[in-house]
Order: structure tokens, then C-alpha cells, then sequence
């Protein structure tokens, strides 16, 4: 405030001044608001072509006359405009932009700054983007970031993160419960085709009068990823890259030989001799099959531009070797990008041509005990690895019990994807405020999956070796075309509107695949299949090629007056060919108001406010992702062989009930928000409180086979709401010349109800969900989804201690007890839905020096231990391994011991320290090296938390959030050193 | 501005607007479709397919197990916690299964989507053009609903009578009724189904199995016109005994069958359309069933002891819950009857050699109730399945706990208890759960047993034959002692011994009355574990069923409470 005070002294000063007209030499110094020189300063007689830059000192001189305005201007910081009286030194301090209100915001089909925005939108920039891990996600750049987005990650190399936005909204998982990606404006691109490297930032588009442009696709949420643009200039070449050493953070203390045999004699039990072949072996099942991993990344970037033209390319090659054995991934992604202005500046043409290759081993992760993850806590430690004569030591006679370094060794699963992606983009600027765009692009991906199970293999046994390769690609067309008109009238009234027009094919599943069995030797791998001796039918696989075209009209209107009331209004119509031929149409309007406040009189005169502003939008879009374009339709396909005139052939009948109502699920989400600033915008934020209401929900209904063919149909029926609040603040409470620390925080809740799971066509009381095959309790699963309780609610057997034979009783449904409870006697018992996530991230400054500290967290949500209940099995202590720990926790005659119940529901709670890095910046390192940043970093430091297994960060996506059951990829701390270049 | 420049650009503009368009019709190419369904008259023929396999899975492990469970073949263990399961298994043998047993539900579901295929492959073949062969296929898809219906019938009492594809689902017609329309289906069918008998016509509907199924509804036409099954006794009249004897004489006149297979051989998985006996069966293929449908037949995966795999030298290791019960077994005692062969207990060898198998075990891991110091000293124990079913306990606690579910323990000793039944003998070959074996639904076999049965029950004996007659002829093809005479009893036995493990033991112990008797399931019965009320002559409507079509007045079939 003391600036603001300074320069209406200055301007007192100067309008108290007779003005003289004569040519002088002026001379001044431009500065930061830290005192620091800025340099290239551009200062410039206005009105006319007499200008000059300002030196490495900031200063500068410049021969104008009294009475003429001299103007400075700098990239990144706000223009100031001097008269000139008879003064001789004009010395400029400039602000920076401020950041929150001059930012460019991306939204669909075009551009605003921040302080004209309606809607909520959050912007990641590059630098504040996740860093120090292994990354090859775009999401996992963003957890913790933004707030009302859930990003689950985990270490496996192959694994992709989950990512909810406000809340889960629909019973189906995967695609369908992620945001939808618009990369460079082109939608449904693929986010593998970006390496993190070649972010420039990322908008989140939070609510429904932001997201109701993409219509259809939108319900989730919609991420709009930028990347890196060539400017013009001479060539810029940068280089970013690391190494970083993976570590298992956590393990579980299983019993070793020695503690087990004590644990069968005190018990009077033994070890069947198959189980062992010595007194003195004692494995580390964990330590057989995990590792240290080394990854690396390198990225080198190429950019510039000339007149009209520039141009960017980049090649990233990753390699991320995970902590388990054979498991591994390495990446390369090639991108580039010309545009150029043509037809007398009044056509961009943009060309980008994008590719990459990804290869991926993955270990086998099935059930019934063919697991990795689960063959290393229960195999015996009396085991050894190798027999004798260098084979595997594998008990036959034991089943749903494999070594889990033969597992590793002799199954060998590759999965190969090709990306490629062409696009052309160009915009026709009709008159200056008048522009049109028309964007193609045509995107391929290819996936080969090679598998190969060894002769000996236990996990295919008595086949003689099983190969099997598999080769499919997708495709993905699109054209868009929009208009963009943009004036200010009056210089108060500034109008926009905007209407397109989308159209976009993918064909999928194109494919084959093929199987050999009958093999003499392993030497070949999956490489020769023909030599194979088995004249068994080949395993075609179930690739059915499937055609999804999606036609769409949009449009949006904008109006702001004054800068100070704003209103938008967007609406899409989406057609959809996946959809039943009743319902191909939608309509998603959006509306939404706001007012910045902080240009009334009335505020302004508080001095309190640099910005405030309320606002409120309502809208409707839609979630049809992750969808078979096909379900809506009667299928026929094969189902099995008869006998029809004595030969044995296919019987071709109908496999799926037919819905020609089948539409999208529809959102319509109620966002209220208030962003604020106060001390010059050194402390900003946001608060929000969000509807979000989700009908028409898509699910498997049971239907009776009385009337339909199969007993159940895919049909819209449900409701979910999701209410919640957040809070986000930015702020920089230290800011001297050397020194300076900034702070964020952001904090959400969000309160999931599922409303209603039946209409008046169908109606279910309930669906019981995650079955997690646990022993002996096929059918018993752990989750219910019910009217009037969140998704992700618990449902299961209650424990009541033990009776006087040391036996676990669990609560009937009539509150008696009983040893042997039954599907009736489950009850709610916790949810997986946390109450509060939040991040907090820090940098701190000193010179070159900076520092990041990132914590993250969740809190109120409950996970089920099924992996503890698992290895707490008493009654099969002579079979697997157990924890280390049931000496003290279980009763050695408790044959109810693993049964999965409230027992095992944890709290799920956790503050980790997500990232520690320290970097340093050498300002002009060298003639050739522009900038140098070395950086060192701990990703994972510390997490605190009570959770009893090996981390807490279960999967919060899908249909059956906060489960961890046995097939949980150990969670790594990284460390890394790498370093940034620009030449 | 300047309207003259919007004007440049305005062809491109309508070019471009020329060439969106809105269509959203997209051609489906890899799938069958309406509108996209072949219609030559081999893909007719596989349009018929699905009635054929639309029950197969169910019928080799869920409807097979339903059966056979709740009679005195077998009872259901469990070692330890496996095959727990929510007891859906054990509750079966133990008669006191709920009305949201899985094992039921899906018999349930399985049986009506079957109908509904039936009905769909109706509507299909109506639209085609008339010919003799669709007179035939029409024919043939209204026996196989018939055989459905006589399913369902028999395990679930009242039914919705379906006959149209879609239809909204209508009442539950009384058990009477269903028996008569399955009566009239059969009767209108049976002159366009084929009398040829050979390996075209295998696995297909002939008249003959309509015949052969008619004379199964007319032998337990008592049964299911009874009021309340409950009420039902043995003594029961059947106005249906003559037609009975009418329909076998049919069958047997027509001189297409006969019982000259080696008795043995015909269960194997070799067997198929040359098998004389076999009027009606269910073909089964270890490799594609498990490719295409994902299931299959599976008896010997529920018979087979674990340690079978070595001593048949399998590729499959098999789970062997079911047990014989010793009462079952022993009623094999007729001297060298073949029959006998289908009993694998006592000692084990490895298959057809002399060599005796031995597992390498401890004394504790041969019996984990083993008290001696020495419990971890190496036995070399030989592999014997015992006769009787003993449940233990280290005391009265632990012996309550393995009572409540059926546990026999998860011990070598525990898991060797129980002859198995091995008749439908593996397949060797097999690297699924699944075996090749053809299941027979029909037997001419059967056809004489019937015969017999109706006339020792009052019905007027023909062409020279007596019960004793009919049976010896049973009896001479096992290599068993032929009958002079022959009661009710006895033929109860014989049918024991000719047709175990073929799905009609509770069918016959509910005609003979006898479905509710003790056959001392270990202990069971005095713990009142067990339950003999006769309500549970037909199954509970699925729980869920029952709520679905609550608003149309559904209700659980008598004695059963939800």
C-alpha cells in the first residue's frame, strides 16, 4: 500500500507542474518491487518510434520533450505510463502482473484472462507442477495441487494414477470415472503423447459452468493441458533430466523360518515335508523379488522462431525400472510443432506431429494366489528359493501356493503401445476481433501384448508352455471448427460469443490375437509360436471392433462490464452413436454471474481488497466415457459348440439384452465461489461450495430372465450427489531482497451420497460390490452401495471379540453372537469417502537457492486391510506364512481369524512429506549456457500415519474405493538428482 | 467494420459448413446385430445353437450339484475354511439351504434365460420361410423348452408359463398346470420331431426323447399334481401309470436302442452319438467349453480326491469336497456287477497298474489330531480313502466349530474320507476344471426302469414283461445276477446303482417318499444341523426373485420364510 501512496504523490507532483516543450535527455533506473534491476526494459516515447531498452544496471536514457508520456513495458510485469514535466531522472519501479488477475486462463474453444472468469478454474503452471518423482503421468504432476481433485498414485511403472474430481459420480470405473484431457485444444487427445517436460501448464476446469462446453464428456471434470510453444528469436535448446534411485519405504514383517517353526511347535503343529527341504533355509520372500530401481529421464528440447514462423521439438526418453523384479517401463515420446502467419498475417497454421513408443513388463497379479504381490508374504520361509539341481522349489501338491520368484522368472508379460498423432490447426483472423478455427487431428495407437509362460511354469501347468500375442489399435478422428467474436465497446462493454461445431470417430479394438501351447523348450519364448505342438483351438481373444461417432454443436456468450459484472452463458448439443437410438441427442446449458467487487467504490475505498470476487453458475453436462459403443444394441455372438446334423459348430445367440434407451449420465453442478486479495496480492484465494447432482446413472440392473435373455441390462437409473466446500490459499508471507518464502494450501471436503438406485422401471434395494476372494468367503463381498450412504461404504460382518474357546464372534443382525455369521448379519461400518484432503506446498528462496516441501494428506476415511486379514490366517499357519505380529494380536486356536470384517477396517488417515528438493540456479553459467538449475530431491520422505499396512495410499477411484487386498505395489521413496540446461 | 471483407471469407465458410454433417448411424462390424443377422439356412441352423448351450454350463456344475447334494449319493465337506462359502454348498447336503442360496439362484436364472433363449430362437424361426425343416427345428426348440420347463418344474414347484419372447413376466401358474402345458408342448411337438436314430440326429430332440420325457412327467404326474407337495406320499395315485408303460413300449418297439455298450465305456469321455443307451444327451468338450462359455462339466473336479491327479496321472488337480455317504455305497453289493468299478476307496493305486501310491507326509500332516511327540517325523503314508466320514475335534469346542461346517478337516486323513464316484471317469488330457464326458439327460436304460416302475406301481403289464423281466435286463447288460421278483424297493436300489451321479436320485427319493429320511450325514441330524421338513420337496424362489416381482403378487413357495 505504501507504493500506491508514493505514486499518487508522484502524480500531485507532476499535474502541479507547468508543462514546458522542449527536448531534454532523461535518465532513470527501472526496478522490481525488490529493488532488483530488470533488464531489456522496454522504454518508449508514446506515440511515436523513439525508444530504447534498459541496461544489465536496469538503467536507461532516452531524449524526449516535456509533455510527452513515456511508457514502460516488460514481459511479465505491468506497463507504467510517466509524463514527462521538466524532470531529469524518472526512476520506474514496476509491479509484476499480478499473477491471478492478468493470467491467460484456457478454456474450451478459446481464451480469458482471470479476472474475466465466471467459472472455476484452476491453473497449474509448469514450475508449481509435482516434481522429484518418477513421473509418467500428467496426474501425478497434479496431486495435491488442486484442490477437489483426488489423484491416487501408485509406484508400479505400468500403473496410471486414479483421479476423481469432486467426487465420485457414477458406478462405473475406470475411464468413466476420470476427467476428460483436451491437450493444445485438441480433445480426447492422448495425455501419453506428453512428457512432463513439455508442460506449459494445465487448467483445471472444475464446475459445470466451465466444463458444460465439452458437453457430454465433461462430468468428471475437464484437464487442459498446454505444452511448451517455440517463440521467436534465436533457437533455444533446453535440457531437462535426472536419476533416481527407488526404494521399498515399507514392508511387512512377516515371520522368518525361525519364528515359524517356534510358532508350529508351541502350537504343536508341523510343516508338511513338501513345504521345505532343509532345517536351515529361511528366505526373505520380499527381499527375493524386490529391488532397487534406477530410473532415469532425458529430455532435450529445440526452439525458436523467425518472423512468422517458429517452432518446437522435443525427444523425452524415460526408463523406470519398479522396485519389484520385472517390472519395468522406458518411453520415448518425440514431439514438434511449426506454425507460421500467412495470407498477410491474417492466417496461423499450426502443424504438430506427436509419437511415441512405450514398452511395459508387468508380473502376474491374478487371483487365487497366482499373485506376486501375494506369493511373497505367504510363501514359507522354510522354502527355498532353487532346489537342489538350480529349479525353482514349487510345491504341486499345495494349491493356490506359488514361488514368487518362479512366478517373476517364468512368466513373462510385454506390453508394446505406439502413439501417434497428427495434427493441423489453423486459425483465420476475419477482422481483428473476428477469428476462425479449424482443428484436425488423427490419432493411432497400437498396443501388442506378448505373454509367454514357461514349461514349468506352476501358473500354467501341464500345458507345455503357453504363448500368446495379441495386436489391437485404436483410432481417433476429429475435426472442430469454431468462430470467436471478441470486442470492447465503448471501452466498458466487452462481448464475446463463440459457436462450433465438433465432429469425432473412434474406431477400437481392431485387433487379433492368437495362442500356442505344446512347446519343448522355453528358449523361444513368445518368439516362434508355430512351435507349438498343442492342436487345441488358438485363443482368438475377444477383440470386437467397435465404430463411436460423436457430433457436436456449441456455443458460448460472454459479457463483462466494465470488468466489474460479468455473465456467460454456454449450451452444447452432443449426438452420440454409442447411445440408444431413442436417446442420441443431449442438450448441456451453463450459466453463470460474476462480480468483482473490489471495483466498487464502496470496497475500493476500504483499501483492504486488490481483488474480489463472487460468483455463481449453474450447469448441466454429461459422462459418456469409457463406454462400449455397442451396449445399447442386441449382440450376437458365439455361445459354445452343438451338434446339428452330427458336426459340432458354433451356436451363434444373443449375449446382451438390448436398451435403445441407454443415454448419458447427466451432471448438473450448483458452484458458488469467492476469490479474494489482499496486501498488493501477496495473499490470495479461493472459496468454493459445490451441488454437484448426477442422475441417469449407467449400471447392470437385474433384470428377471423371465422376460430378458440375460439377467441383467445396462441401463440409466441412479442418482449421486456430491456436496462439498473448498478453500485454497496462496500466499507470500516473507518477501525481502535475498529472501522469500511462498506458501499455499488448499483443503477439501466433499460428501458423497448415493440418492437413489432404483425408478419406476427398475428397481434394486442394493448392490453388493468388491468380492474380494478371500478364502473360504467366495460371495462375500465388502461393499454396499445403498440409497442414502456414500459410495464406498462398508458393509460387513462386525467383530465381537472372542468366546471362551478363543474363537472370533462376530454380531448377528439380532445383536446376539456367533461364530458362523451369514451374509444377513453384515452391517455399515465405515467408509472409504476421506472428509478432508489437502495439500501444502512451500518454496523458499535465497539467492539461487530454492527450496520445495510438499505434504499432503487425507483424513476421515477408512481402508480394508483384506492383505492383514489374509496373512493373520491362523488356521493355515502349517501352509503360508503369516505376520510376525499374530503372536501378540491373534489366538492360536481362532480358525475365524482371517474373516474379513470391521476388525480389519483401518483409518486410513496420513500427512505425508511428498517431496523434498533443494536446486540451485546459475544465472548465466557460461557464454554457451544460459541458465544452469541443479537440483537434489527426496520424493516420499516421511509419511505419518496408522494405518497397519504398507501405505495408506489405497485407490480412491472406481467403484470399490479403500481396499487393499494383496496386491498392493509397494510404495517407493525416490531419490533423484537432475538438472535443467538452456543453451 | 468492413462487411466487403466478411465476404472474402464467406465461401469457405459454406464449404466448410457444407461438409458437417449430423449422421450418427454407424455400421456395426463385428457383431451380429438385427440388423445385420445372417439368414442362409446354415447360420438358421446356428440360430438354433443357443438352446443347446444356453444350459450347459449350468447343468455341469450348478443344476448337477443341486440335485445330487441334497440326496443320499454324497454330502458336501469342507477341509479347513475352503469351500466354505457362505455354506452354499454344505447347506445343500445338509437340507436347511436359504432362500438366498447362490447355488439356487443361479439354477434359477440359468433355467429361465433358457426359456427366454427358446422363446427368442421361436420368434426367429417363425419369421422364416415355411419348410420341412423349419416344422422340425420349430419342434425340436419346443422339446428343449419342455425339458426346461420339466427342470424347473421339478426343482421349483409353481412357474410363470413364458411363451413369447419380451412378454412382461405373468403370474406363477400352479405346479399342475405347468405339468399339463409341458404335457401339451410334448404331445404337440412330438409328430414333427424326427424318428431317425443316428449320429445326425445326436444330441437333438427325437420323438423318442420327447416320448422319453413325456413318460417321466406321467411317472411323477402324482408328485406334480399334488396340492402342496408336502402332502404327497408314495401311495399317491397316478392316472398316468398306462401312459407311462404306453410311451416306453413306443420307444422300445421302435428297436433304435439298446444296452449293448460296454456299461463302463459309456460314461467315459470317449463316449458320444455311437452310445446305444443314450436317447438324449448334453455333450461336453473339456477345451472349448472352457474358451467359449467359460465353464463346463465338472463332476470329477468335485469327486476327485487332490491326490487322484497323481494316481490318474492328471493335468488338472481336481478339489474333492463331494464324499459318498458309506449307506449309498454299500448298496453296490451285488457280485460282479460292473457297476461296482465306478467306486474308487480303500487303498489307492495308480490307475490300472498294481503299483500302490504313498504320500509323503509328517504324522501331524497326515492327521492333524495327532498327539504324539513325534508329530513331525516324515510318514510315507499310503493313499487309502476311508469308507466312513468321521468328524474331529481336539475338544468339544473345536468339534462344534468343524460341525457347523461340515469341516472333516484340512488333513491328509481328513481329505482322503469318502469313496468317490468315478464314473464320469476324467479326462487325462484336460488342463481346465472341465471334462469331456457327453452327460446323458435320457437312457434306454431308464426307458425300462420306467416301465417297470409303472407296473409294479399298478399299471398293466405288456408284451409278455415284468418288473423282474426289466430289471434283469439292467441287470444282465452290469454282468449283475438277474431278479426272479422285484418291489418297490428294490427298484429304488436298482435305479440307485444304474444312475448314480445322472441327476435323478432326488427326483426319485421324492417319488418314493424317501427324500426326507436320515441317511446320517455324520452327526448332523442330532445336532439339528440337518432338517427333514418335506417343504423342501421343491427349492425356495430366489430371494431376489421373489422381490422383483413382489408388485405382481410373487410369493415364497410354502414353508420357506425369507
Amino acid at each position: 500500500m505504501r507504493k500506491t501512496h508514493l505514486a499518487c504523490l508522484f502524480i500531485l507532483l507532476m499535474s502541479s507542474i507547468s508543462v514546458f516543450a522542449q527536448k531534454s535527455m532523461i535518465t532513470g533506473k527501472v526496478v522490481d518491487i525488490k529493488g532488483d534491476p530488470l533488464i531489456g526494459v522496454n522504454v518508449l516515447v508514446k506515440g511515436t518510434t523513439n525508444g530504447t531498452v534498459t541496461d544489465i544496471d536496469g538503467k536507461y536514457s532516452i531524449s524526449t520533450s516535456a509533455g510527452s508520456s513515456l511508457s514502460f513495458t516488460y514481459i511479465g510485469f505491468t506497463p507504467q505510463e510517466i509524463k514527462v514535466a521538466n524532470q531529469k531522472v524518472i526512476n520506474v519501479t514496476l509491479k509484476e502482473d499480478s499473477k491471478t488477475l492478468n493470467e491467460v486462463v484456457v478454456v474450451g474453444y478459446g481464451k480469458m484472462t482471470r479476472k474475466d472468469l465466471t467459472s472455476s478454474i484452476t491453473t497449474v503452471k509448469a514450475e508449481d507442477l509435482n516434481k522429484g518423482g518418477v513421473f509418467s503421468s500428467p496426474a501425478q504432476l497434479l496431486q495435491g495441487k488442486v484442490s477437489g481433485l483426488t489423484v491416487t498414485t501408485s509406484s508400479d511403472p505400468s500403473a496410471s494414477p486414479s483421479v476423481t474430481l469432486r467426487g465420485a459420480s457414477t458406478f462405473r470405473s475406470g475411464e468413466a470415472q476420470e476427467p476428460y484431457y483436451v491437450i493444445d485444444g485438441i480433445p480426447g487427445a492422448s495425455i501419453s503423447l506428453v512428457a512432463p517436460d513439455d508442460i506449459e501448464s494445465i487448467d483445471v476446469l472444475r464446475d459445470a459452468s466451465a466444463t458444460a462446453i465439452y458437453g457430454s464428456k465433461a462430468s468428471n471434470g475437464v484437464i487442459i493441458v498446454t505444452t511448451k510453444k517455440g517463440k521467436s528469436g534465436s533457437a533455444s535448446v533446453t535440457y531437462n533430466g535426472y536419476v533416481a534411485i527407488d526404494q521399498v519405504a515399507n514392508s511387512l514383517k512377516m515371520m522368518n523360518a525361525t519364528q515359524h517353526r517356534q510358532f508350529l511347535s508351541d502350537n504343536g503343529l508341523t510343516l508338511s515335508p513338501d513345504n521345505y527341504i532343509d532345517a536351515t533355509t529361511n528366505t526373505d520372500w520380499q527381499k527375493e523379488v524386490q529391488r532397487t530401481g534406477i530410473s532415469y529421464n532425458h529430455n532435450v528440447g529445440i526452439s525458436g522462431g523467425n518472423g512468422n514462423t517458429n517452432y518446437a521439438a522435443s525427444i523425452n526418453y524415460m526408463k523406470n525400472e519398479g522396485v519389484m523384479k520385472g517390472t519395468n517401463l522406458d518411453r520415448v515420446i518425440a514431439r514438434s510443432v511449426v506454425n507460421t502467419k500467412t495470407w498477410k498475417d491474417h492466417l496461423d497454421l499450426g502443424f504438430s506431429l506427436n509419437a511415441s513408443i512405450t514398452n511395459n513388463s508387468t508380473i502376474v497379479e491374478g487371483d487365487d494366489g497366482i499373485n506376486v504381490f501375494d506369493a511373497m508374504m505367504y510363501y514359507l520361509p522354510e522354502a527355498p528359493v532353487y532346489k537342489a539341481d538350480g529349479s525353482y522349489f514349487e510345491n504341486l501338491n499345495q494349491q493356490q501356493y506359488y514361488n514368487p520368484v518362479a512366478l517373476i522368472n517364468q512368466n513373462q508379460y510385454d506390453t508394446r503401445v505406439k502413439r501417434l498423432q497428427g495434427i493441423a490447426k489453423s486459425t483465420l483472423h476475419i477482422l481483428p476481433e473476428l477469428t476462425f478455427d479449424a482443428n484436425m487431428a488423427y490419432q493411432s495407437e497400437t498396443t501388442n501384448y506378448s505373454q509367454y509362460n514357461d514349461i514349468n511354469s506352476k501358473a500354467a501347468l501341464n500345458q507345455g508352455g503357453y504363448a500368446q500375442r495379441s495386436t489391437v489399435e485404436n483410432t481417433q478422428k476429429s475435426i472442430e471448427m469454431y468462430v470467436n467474436y471478441n470486442k470492447t465497446f465503448n471501452e466498458v462493454h466487452k462481448v464475446g460469443a463463440m459457436v462450433g461445431y465438433s465432429w469425432q470417430e473412434n474406431n477400437n479394438n481392431d485387433g487379433f490375437q492368437t495362442s500356442a501351447k505344446g512347446f519343448t523348450s522355453d528358449a523361444l519364448g513368445y518368439y516362434n509360436m508355430g512351435l507349438g505342438s498343442s492342436t487345441e483351438k488358438p485363443n482368438y481373444g475377444g477383440y470386437s471392433y467397435s465404430t463411436l461417432r460423436m457430433i457436436s454443436f456449441f456455443g458460448r456468450l460472454n459479457y463483462s462490464f466494465n470488468s466489474k459484472y460479468m455473465f456467460q452463458a454456454t449450451v452444447r448439443r452432443d449426438g452420440s452413436s454409442a447411445f440408444g437410438i431413442n436417446n442420441r441427442w443431449g442438450t448441456f446449458p451453463s450459466a453463470s454471474i460474476a462480480w468483482r467487487m473490489n471495483e466498487e467504490k464502496f470496497i475500493k475505498n476500504l483499501n483492504i481488497f486488490d481483488d474480489l470476487k463472487f460468483r455463481v453458475g449453474y450447469g448441466v453436462s454429461g459422462n459418456s466415457l469409457g463406454f462400449d459403443p455397442l451396449t445399447s444394441l442386441v449382440s450376437y455372438t458365439k455361445k459354445g459348440s452343438f451338434y446339428s446334423n452330427g458336426q459340432y459348430i458354433s451356436a451363434i445367440g444373443a449375449t446382451r439384452n438390448a436398451n435403445p434407451d441407454l443415454k448419458w449420465e447427466r451432471t448438473s453442478m450448483f458452484n458458488v465461489g469467492l476469490d479474494f486479495g489482499f496486501f498488493n496480492n501477496r495473499l490470495t484465494g479461493t472459496i468454493e461450495y459445490y451441488d454437484k447432482r448426477t442422475s441417469d446413472l449407467i449400471a447392470d440392473y437385474t433384470v428377471p430372465t423371465t422376460k430378458y435373455l440375460v439377467s441383467y441390462l445396462t441401463a440409466n437409473v441412479g442418482e449421486i450427489s456430491n456436496k462439498g466446500i473448498e478453500f485454497t490459499i496462496n500466499a507470500t508471507p516473507v518477501q525481502t531482497h535475498d529472501f522469500s518464502w511462498n506458501t499455499s494450501l488448499n483443503l477439501s471436503h466433499n460428501k458423497n451420497v448415493v440418492e437413489s438406485i432404483s425408478n419406476e422401471n427398475f428397481t434394486a434395494d442394493y448392490f453388493d460390490v468388491a468380492e474380494l476372494n478371500a478364502p473360504g468367503q467366495s460371495g462375500a463381498s465388502q461393499q454396499r452401495i445403498l440409497a442414502g450412504e456414500a459410495l464406498g461404504s462398508f458393509y460387513t460382518w462386525k467383530w465381537a471379540g472372542y468366546d471362551q474357546n478363543g474363537l472370533s464372534l462376530f454380531y448377528k443382525a439380532d445383536g446376539t453372537t456367533t461364530t458362523q455369521p451369514t451374509a444377513k448379519d453384515r452391517f455399515l461400518t465405515g467408509n472409504a469417502q476421506p472428509k478432508l484432503t489437502f495439500g501444502w506446498n512451500n518454496t523458499l528462496n535465497y539467492k539461487n537457492w530454492s527450496m520445495t516441501m510438499f505434504f499432503s494428506g487425507i483424513t476421515g476415511n477408512k481402508i480394508m486391510n483384506a492383505t492383514r486379514a489374509r496373512l493373520s490366517r491362523i488356521a493355515d499357519v502349517t501352509r503360508v506364512n503369516v505376520l510376525a505380529s499374530i503372536v501378540n494380536t491373534e489366538n492360536s486356536k481362532d480358525a475365524n481369524s482371517h474373516l474379513l470384517s470391521d476388525r480389519y477396517l483401518e483409518k486410513g488417515d496420513y500427512i505425508r512429506l511428498s517431496n523434498l528438493s533443494v536446486a540451485y540456479n546459475f544465472k548465466k553459467f557460461t557464454d554457451y549456457i544460459q541458465n544452469l538449475r541443479v537440483y537434489a530431491s527426496c520424493n516420499n520422505v516421511f509419511v505419518l500415519t496408522g494405518y497397519k499396512g504398507l501405505d495408506p495410499e489405497v485407490n480412491l477411484g472406481g467403484l470399490t474405493p479403500g481396499i487393499d487386498n494383496k496386491n498392493f505395489y509397494p510404495k517407493t521413496r525416490t531419490f533423484m538428482l537432475g538438472a535443467s540446461v538452456t543453451f | 467494420m468492413n462487411i466487403k471483407k466478411i465476404k472474402n471469407w464467406l465461401p469457405i465458410l459454406a464449404i466448410i459448413s457444407a461438409t458437417s454433417c449430423t449422421n450418427l448411424d454407424v455400421d456395426v462390424k463385428s457383431q451380429y446385430t438385427d440388423a445385420n443377422f445372417p439368414s442362409t439356412a446354415a447360420d438358421m441352423a446356428s440360430v438354433c445353437g443357443p438352446v443347446y448351450t444356453v444350459f450347459k454350463v449350468d447343468l455341469g456344475r450348478w443344476f448337477w450339484l443341486e440335485q445330487t447334494l441334497p440326496t443320499d449319493e454324497c454330502m458336501f465337506a469342507t477341509n479347513g475354511n475352503n469351500w466354505w462359502d457362505n455354506g452354499s454348498y454344505v447347506t445343500l447336503s445338509l437340507h436347511n439351504w436359504a432362500t438366498d442360496n447362490g447355488q439356487s439362484w443361479t439354477v434359477w436364472n440359468d433355467l429361465f434365460s433358457a426359456v427366454s433363449t427358446t422363446n427368442q430362437v421361436l420368434s426367429i424361426l417363425n419369421a422364416a420361410p415355411d419348410t420341412d425343416q423349419k416344422t422340425r427345428a420349430i419342434a425340436e426348440v419346443r422339446a428343449m423348452r419342455a425339458l426346461y420347463y420339466f427342470w424347473a418344474m421339478d426343482n421349483f414347484g409353481a412357474l410363470p408359463i413364458i411363451t413369447t419372447f419380451g412378454q412382461d413376466t405373468p403370474q406363477r401358474s400352479p405346479r399342475p398346470e405347468v405339468a399339463q402345458f409341458i404335457e401339451s408342448e410334448l404331445k404337440e411337438c412330438m409328430g414333427s420331431l424326427t424318428t431317425e436314430v443316428s449320429s445326425s440326429t445326436y444330441a437333438k430332440p427325437t420323438k423318442y426323447m420327447a416320448e422319453t420325457l413325456l413318460a417321466k412327467l406321467y411317472l411323477n404326474w402324482a408328485v406334480y399334481t399334488t396340492s402342496d407337495v408336502s402332502n404327497y406320499t408314495p401311495t399317491a395315485a397316478n392316472s398316468h401309470l398306462n401312459d407311462v408303460v404306453t410311451l416306453c413300449d413306443d420307444i422300445i418297439k421302435a428297436g433304435k436302442y439298446n444296452l449293448s455298450d460296454d456299461w463302463i465305456g459309456k460314461f467315459k469321455d470317449t463316449n458320444g452319438s455311437q452310445i446305444k443307451d443314450f436317447i438324449f444327451a448334453i455333450p461336453y468338450n473339456w477345451s472349448t467349453d472352457n474358451t467359449d462359455l467359460g465353464g463346463g462339466f465338472t463332476h470329477f473336479r468335485f469327486w476327485g480326491n487332490t491326490r487322484m491327479a497323481s494316481t490318474f496321472n492328471l493335468k488338472k488337480t481336481p478339489s474333492g469336497p463331494v464324499r459318498a455317504l458309506s449307506a449309498f455305497v454299500d448298496k453296490y453289493n451285488l457280485p460282479n456287477d460292473v457297476r461296482n468299478k465306478i467306486w474308487r476307496g480303500g487303498l489307492q493305486y495308480n490307475e490300472g497298474t498294481t503299483t500302490q501310491f504313498y504320500v509323503t507326509t509328517t504324522k501331524k500332516g497326515y492327521d492333524n489330531y495327532y498327539t504324539g511327540s513325534d508329530g513331525n517325523a516324515t510318514y510315507s503314508w499310503p493313499f487309502e480313502l476311508s469308507k466312513e466320514l468321521i468328524l474331529r475335534g481336539a475338544d468339544q469346542s473345536d468339534y462344534a466349530t468343524r460341525l457347523s461346517k461340515s469341516d472333516l478337516g484340512d488333513d491328509e486323513r481328513g481329505k482322503a474320507m469318502g469313496w468317490r464316484n468315478v464314473k464320469f471317469y476324467p479326462s487325462i488330457e484336460s488342463t481346465t476344471n472341465f471334462a469331456s464326458n457327453d452327460f446323458p439327460i435320457f437312457r434306454y436304460a431308464d426307458v425300462l426302469m420306467m416301465k417297470a416302475e409303472a407296473i409294479l406301481r399298478g399299471a398293466t403289464a405288456t408284451n409278455g414283461e415284468t418288473a423282474a423281466s426289466l430289471v434283469s435286463q439292467i441287470r444282465t447288460c452290469a454282468g449283475a445276477p438277474t431278479v426272479t421278483t422285484i418291489d418297490l424297493d428294490g427298484l429304488l436300489d436298482e435305479r440307485a446303482r444304474e444312475f448314480s451321479d445322472e441327476n435323478w436320485r432326488r427326483n426319485d427319493l421324492i417319488r418314493f417318499g424317501k427324500f426326507e429320511n436320515d441317511w446320517t450325514i455324520i452327526d448332523q441330524p442330532k445336532s439339528g444341523k440337518a432338517n427333514f421338513d418335506k417343504y423342501r420337496r421343491i427349492f425356495p424362489i430366489p430371494y431376489a426373485i421373489v422381490q422383483q416381482n413382489a408388485s405382481i403378487g410373487w410369493t415364497q413357495n410354502p414353508g420357506y420364510t425369507n
